[in-house]
């Protein structure tokens, strides 16, 4: 069932991250997954997800993410406590991607959905061929205190799912 | 079945992968993958297929790729033609991983066996549920002339799958 505003955030979501720390600040170091339970970390927050679907491939990193980065502070300004970039990708890619692209910062975190599952279930997942498999599509989500504020998935291109359109709903 | 010295290399094996070009040096640029065709280019050469569970990760990283990028002179000045580093992981995040490691020559190539296919085909993967899916085990593999001289897989650690066992193998 696609998520749609209005929804209560579906209950026991849990993804998992490698949390950055300055021990493991160079790309070619690795920490150790944990999970990250969105309800106990989040359920009384504003959170921005912004989902891709795949680290390091064109338009997510040329276009998609670097603007969240870039913007970071102003959505902080709007009442946004922690973005998360989520992707199929392993914590280990996204760990990596979010050293790529120059992130230190705590709360905006780099994570993983398993094999998709959250997105799937939300209505929110792509299909792609054996290299990739299945992914998490190209949308945006706020959620506030465990309410859906804004869903947007764009097939093409970074539009309803890029910073600008966030900021514009927050 | 599983792979042993003294067989044949398969036939139809295609693994994916994007070529390093200067324009695209930086590990946020992206290029396009395109397909590895191991017999039409591997058919009468002697290459050291190195597979890993995952791009980014402890033990890849640090110790098992970085060593055979140094030692790549000595591999070819032992008949090595081409070194293929192997994971499950896309061929985005696998041109990232080559990036990081400062790997700019077109005979040492990261490319991608999708879902695992190849190396499941040989005994040669590894479950890694549910945040890390089917993956490609830790193992070298040397094909010279379609017939495979060695091949050896670490459960644990780096030893038979490491550039000084391949050397000493070559």
């Amino acid at each position: 069932m696609t998520l749609t505003v209005g929804d209560k955030f579906p209950e026991g979501v849990k993804f998992s991250y490698v949390a950055y720390t300055p021990a493991t600040a160079d790309i070619k170091a690795c920490g150790i997954p944990i999970p990250l339970d969105f309800d106990k970390e989040f359920s009384d927050k504003t959170v921005v997800i912004v989902s891709i679907p795949g680290a390091f491939t064109p338009t997510c990193t040329a276009n998609h993410i670097p603007p969240f980065v870039e913007k970071f502070a102003a959505l902080k300004s709007k009442g946004v406590d922690a973005v998360i970039v989520l992707s199929a990708n392993d914590p280990f890619v996204q760990s990596a991607f979010g050293k790529a692209l120059g992130v230190t910062d705590e709360n905006f975190i780099f994570a993983s959905d398993p094999a998709a599952t959250f997105s799937k279930s939300a209505g929110l997942s792509l299909d792609l061929p054996p290299a990739f498999g299945t992914r998490t599509a190209r949308y945006a989500i706020i959620v506030s205190k465990g309410v859906v504020k804004y869903v947007e998935k764009d097939s093409e291109g970074v539009s309803g799912s890029g910073v600008d359109a966030v900021l514009a709903a927050l | 079945m599983t792979l042993k010295a003294g067989d044949k290399f398969p036939e139809g094996v295609k693994f994916s992968y994007i070529a390093y070009r200067p324009e695209n040096a930086d590990i946020k640029s992206c290029g396009i993958p395109i397909t590895l065709d191991f017999d039409k280019e591997f058919g009468d050469k002697t290459v050291v297929i190195v597979s890993i569970p995952g791009a980014f990760t402890p033990t890849c990283t640090a110790n098992h790729i970085p060593p055979f990028v140094e030692r790549f002179a000595a591999l070819k000045s032992k008949g090595v033609n081409a070194v293929i580093v192997l994971s499950a992981n896309d061929p985005f995040v696998q041109s990232a991983f080559g990036k990081a490691n400062g790997v700019t020559d077109e005979s040492f190539i990261f490319a991608t066996d999708p879902a695992a296919e190849f190396s499941k085909s040989v005994d040669l993967s590894l479950d890694l549920p549910p945040v890390m899916g089917t993956r490609t085990a830790r193992y070298a593999i040397i094909v010279s002339n379609g017939v495979v001289k060695y091949v050896e897989k670490d459960a644990q650690g780096v030893s038979g799958s490491g550039v000084d066992a391949v050397l000493a193998a070559l």
